[in-house]
């Protein structure tokens, strides 16, 4: 069940540094929203502000205000737990659990919330496998080990054990960083699929792939080192990269640095 | 717009070249030869000493094994290898170490690894690395001052102890019948102490180097806090933390002071917990060798051969469950957790180079792990490195698990959150995870209990003697029940003896480190690996018997400083080499070869670019050797005559000398309230001098990592 999310006045900060600074956005549901910005720029820690796993780094905090559907997602009593649960996140380094098999790694997620039915777990795992595009892959071995699979396969497995919990939202920071190109369009294939289902935000480096995967592009710049980053603009993709309004983002598309 | 990224600076050419004319000259290779001999030659070196050491104990053991009438696995008579015909049994000593320290291990297990996941888990930020501080060092408290506090603090009140566990468990057994002090469990119970930071150290290090994107993607599965522990920390540490067990066994099975002091002995198979009798290898060879002859010091080597067979299988299983405890990064991630000297009071260093980033930690580990395991320094392993404290959430979310308490109130809310077949998690989920927080809260304040009151009765009772005349004035023609006096003589000869030991070890052990990190390939490599592993296990009472049995009675060698430092030295070597090895390996490969590519020979690469880059490394290293083999009581009592003067030359051929832990070991049976006072303030002092070496070792660390803010 996709979800909108609503962002309005956000700052994160490590210790005392501000990293990125008065941050507002809507991310529109079913639809895929791409990050984009130089290095540093606060796209992987604006993310993760969004499920709420900013905070286990020790130190760091956040002002401002999301809200998922209306559910304030910092309101009080809210449970990060719960917020994490509904916002899954596919890092840049694909990381299965190393002692888990496949089949154990993709239920890891329903197990925790109490299903215990063999079934139940059997079709999840077998749906989110197949929603992620690695059950024919992985079909005859479900028992061995996560982590003997290749990098592209991984990563595939860590968005089936994201999926497979229903989150509404879908983060994924630099998810095909690691990845040799033809695991890379395997999933972008898969992100276009997923957007039917889920409201996905990725975080990418790949100008191409912003372009071929996302409907809304967002800019994040900073002005200089140390300063905190900043939202620059977010619109519809295409014309981000046709016709942005921005100056700064035209130069960073076009390669163009100040 | 403004800036961006800067440009990066590019390196500006040196002019005029490389500079330094390095030519392929033979004398650089002739230079390349007689370093490579050089640290050969040590390599070999330790060998023969190996050799020698396990060659001499079997001759010496042979013949005592020979002559002994007595069965010598069943025989349970008094101990009188002396006697005609000579009788002795190991058996029964052997079954009294594997039960005193299986009491410990069971105890100590538990409450360790709760301790570690206190800390690492569920302690604030600032308060756990002071807890971290603080739990490792008490893993380097010496053996004897827990001996002391155990006959003189644990035992009155093991007592009454007794009698309640025999009260509740009395119609099993072992438990029946206890009001006894001096037994065997109590035994289990200070060896159980004593090992628990050893062990909690470890395990504390293992967890804090738990891979952060496994405990990302457990919280961002919707995990609380006990949910990630067993899908992320548990699993990665569990073959890590298997081994410190094992290793805190071995350590326990050759523990010899504490035990000698605490337990009433008898040569009996020990089946009676909590009734006196029973024994160990370790502690009889203490109370046995100054009373014996020629055969009674073979029958009490051949029982330290048993003991060190015993230790190496243990530390041997150890490094098997490292080996076959997960998958192949893990393996490299522990590989150093066997090199832990003496269960776990090695060193290790923090390595100021090669950080890895915390993304990384699962492939780079092996660096910080082994040379984490046993761990003074390790407190310097802050957060910001492969350290990942999990916050999952904001305080009050703490403060709700560790009370247990449910969140039913804010269910509606955050019911409001889910979607598809998740619900919020369930009271129960919050239960058990409250539940696992405020049982590891329970374990740490249980496990501070013990070592609160050991350093609570040192310093209360130590410090008020402690003054100038304490460190200025020998104990000469004072007698136990005199005033005064101090141990001046002792401090002479503790410094004397670690700091001999030290020159002796430190290039021999430097070189064979250099050995294995730079040149070992091979038989010969292979070879020094697992020997140094064997020394490493060895317990410290061996080496005392190896160097009394060889130097004195062998050589006709005197009983002086000397023959201490020796027996230090021989308890030091792993150490250093183990340090040095772990440092050196923390050199970055590109450093070395961008000296190749100047041209500088290897030798000289070595000598000017490895050696100088992981020298705070070493330096550390060798500084808590020498505070650990300071401590040690066992093996000096085994092979330097106590005095009570002054004796500044540790070569005097007619006197020895005393140290620390033996003025400690021969003053705390006094009844006399001065003498006791006296035997507080040194164990205070030893206490002192130890802490401030180990002090002192982590801010060299320290100050040499990168970020030091
Ligand atoms: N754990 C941390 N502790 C302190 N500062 C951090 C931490 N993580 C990131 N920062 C800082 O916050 C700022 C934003 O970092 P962030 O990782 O969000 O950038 P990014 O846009 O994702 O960069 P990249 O494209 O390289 O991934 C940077 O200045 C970074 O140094
Ligand atoms: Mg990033």
């Amino acid at each position: 069940m996709a979800k909108r999310i609503d962002v309005a006045g956000l700052s994160a900060y490590y210790g005392p540094t501000r990293a990125i600074e008065d941050i507002s956005m809507t991310i529109e549901p079913r639809t895929v929203t791409a990050f984009i910005g130089p290095s540093g720029c606060g796209k992987s820690t604006f993310l993760r502000t969004l499920n709420r796993m900013h905070e286990v780094i020790p130190g760091a905090r956040v002002e401002g205000k999301v809200t998922l559907d209306d559910v304030d997602l910092y309101g009080n009593g809210v449970d990060p737990v719960a917020v994490r649960r509904s916002i899954g996140m596919v890092f840049q380094r694909p990381n299965p659990f190393p002692t888990m098999s496949i089949y154990d790694n993709v239920a890891a997620g329903l197990r925790l919330a109490g299903v215990k039915k063999k079934s139940e777990l059997d079709n999840v795992v077998e749906s989110s496998l197949k929603g992620a595009n690695l059950w024919k892959e992985v079909e005859n071995r479900l028992k061995k080990p996560g982590s003997g699979l290749s990098g592209g396969q991984q990563q595939r497995l860590c968005i089936a054990r994201a999926i497979a919990v229903s989150p509404d939202v879908l983060l994924m920071d630099e998810p095909c960083s690691a990845l040799d190109p033809i695991s890379t369009t395997a999933i972008e294939d898969l992100i276009s699929q997923l957007k039917s289902e889920f409201t996905i935000v990725i975080v990418t480096h790949n100008m191409q792939q912003a372009a071929r995967v996302s409907d809304r592009t967002a800019f994040f710049n900073i002005s200089g080192t140390g300063t905190p980053g900043r939202l620059i603009e977010i619109d519809e993709t295409s014309r981000i990269f046709a016709n942005p309004t921005e100056k700064a983002t035209e130069d960073y598309i076009t390669g163009r640095f100040g | 717009m403004s800036g961006i990224t800067p440009t990066a600076t590019r390196p500006t050419p040196r002019p005029g070249g490389g500079g330094s004319a390095i030519a392929l000259n033979s004398g650089t290779r002739r230079g390349d030869a007689v370093f490579s001999g050089a640290v050969r030659g040590a390599a070999i070196l330790l060998l023969i000493l190996m050799g020698a050491i396990a060659a001499f104990l079997v001759y010496r053991a042979q013949d005592a094994l020979s002559a002994n009438t007595a069965n010598v696995l069943t025989y349970t008579g008094t101990w009188a290898p002396d006697d005609s015909p000579p009788k002795f049994g190991i058996g029964a000593l052997a079954w009294g170490t594997l039960v005193t320290s299986l009491i410990a291990i069971i105890l100590a297990a538990p409450v360790a690894v709760g301790v570690a996941l206190f800390i690492t888990q569920y302690a604030p930020r600032k308060l756990a690395q002071v807890l971290g501080y603080i739990v490792d060092l008490l893993a380097a408290v010496p053996s004897i001052i827990y001996g002391l506090w155990g006959i003189l603090f644990l035992v009155p009140h093991m007592q009454g102890a007794s009698q309640v566990i025999s009260d509740v468990l009395g119609w099993l057994p072992p438990f029946e019948s206890g009001v006894f002090g001096r037994s065997v469990f109590t035994a289990g119970v200070i060896l159980a102490i004593m090992i628990l930071p050893i062990i909690a150290a470890i395990s504390r290090e293992i967890f804090l180097q738990t891979p952060r994107d496994q405990v990302e993607a457990a919280y961002a599965l919707g995990a609380t806090r006990w949910e990630m522990i067993r899908l992320a920390v548990l699993p990665y540490g569990r073959s890590g933390v298997g081994s410190a067990i094992v290793l805190g066994f071995g350590r326990a099975l050759g523990e010899t002071i504490a035990v000698a002091m605490v337990l009433s002995t008898s040569s009996i198979f020990v089946t009676k917990l909590l009734q006196p009798g029973g024994n160990t290898i370790a502690a009889n060879i203490a109370l046995q060798f100054g009373s014996a002859f020629t055969t009674g010091q073979g029958a009490l080597i051949a029982s330290g051969l048993v003991l060190f067979v015993v230790t190496f299988l243990v530390n041997w299983l150890a490094r098997r469950i490292t080996k076959h405890g997960g998958e192949a990064k893990e393996r490299r991630g522990l590989g150093g957790l066997f090199r832990i000297g003496r269960g776990g009071e090695s060193m290790h260093m923090e390595s100021s180079y090669d950080a890895p980033a915390p993304s990384e930690a699962t492939g780079s580990a092996g660096g910080p792990v082994a040379a984490g395991l046993g761990s003074p320094l390790s407190g310097t392993v802050p957060a910001s490195r492969g350290a990942f404290e999990a916050k999952d959430s904001a305080p009050e979310v703490v403060a709700d698990e560790a009370a247990g308490r449910g969140r039913s109130h804010r269910a509606p809310r955050v019911a409001g959150l889910e979607g598809g077949v998740l619900a919020a998690p369930s009271g129960s989920r919050r239960l058990r995870s409250g539940l696992a927080g405020g049982l590891s809260v329970a374990t740490f304040a249980l496990a501070v209990i013990p070592l609160a009151s050991i350093l609570w009765l040192v310093v209360s009772r130590g410090s008020h003697a402690l003054n100038l005349d304490f460190l200025t004035h020998s104990l000469r023609n004072i007698s136990e029940s005199d005033p005064g006096g101090g141990v001046y003589h002792a401090i002479i000869g503790t410094v004397e003896q670690a700091l001999l030991a030290a020159l002796m070890a430190v290039p021999i052990g430097l070189l064979v480190a250099v050995y294995l990190v730079e040149y070992g390939r091979g038989m010969l490599a292979r070879a020094v690996t697992f020997f140094v592993d064997v020394m490493m296990g060895l317990p410290s009472i061996v080496a005392g018997l190896f160097i009394l049995s060889l130097w004195i009675i062998g050589l006709h060698q005197m009983a002086n400083g000397f023959a201490g430092a020796l027996a230090l030295m021989i308890l030091m070597l792993p150490i250093v080499i183990r340090s040095s090895e772990e440092m050196l390996k923390l050199v970055p490969d590109s450093l070395r070869e961008a000296s190749y590519a100047l041209g500088v020979p290897k030798w000289r690469t070595i000598t000017k670019i490895v050696i100088p880059t992981a020298l705070p490394g070493i330096v550390t290293g060798v500084m808590l050797g020498v505070a650990r083999v300071m401590g040690e009581t066992a093996p000096i009592l085994l092979v330097v005559q106590y005095v009570s003067f002054i004796n500044g030359n540790p070569f005097d051929g007619s006197q020895g000398q005393a140290t620390l832990p033996t003025v400690i070991y021969s003053t705390f049976t006094s009844p006399e309230h001065a003498s006791n006072d006296r035997t507080w303030s040194a164990a205070l002092l030893l206490i002192l001098i130890i802490m401030l070496l180990n002090i002192v070792a982590r801010l060299i660390a320290w100050w040499r990592r990168p970020n030091n803010t």
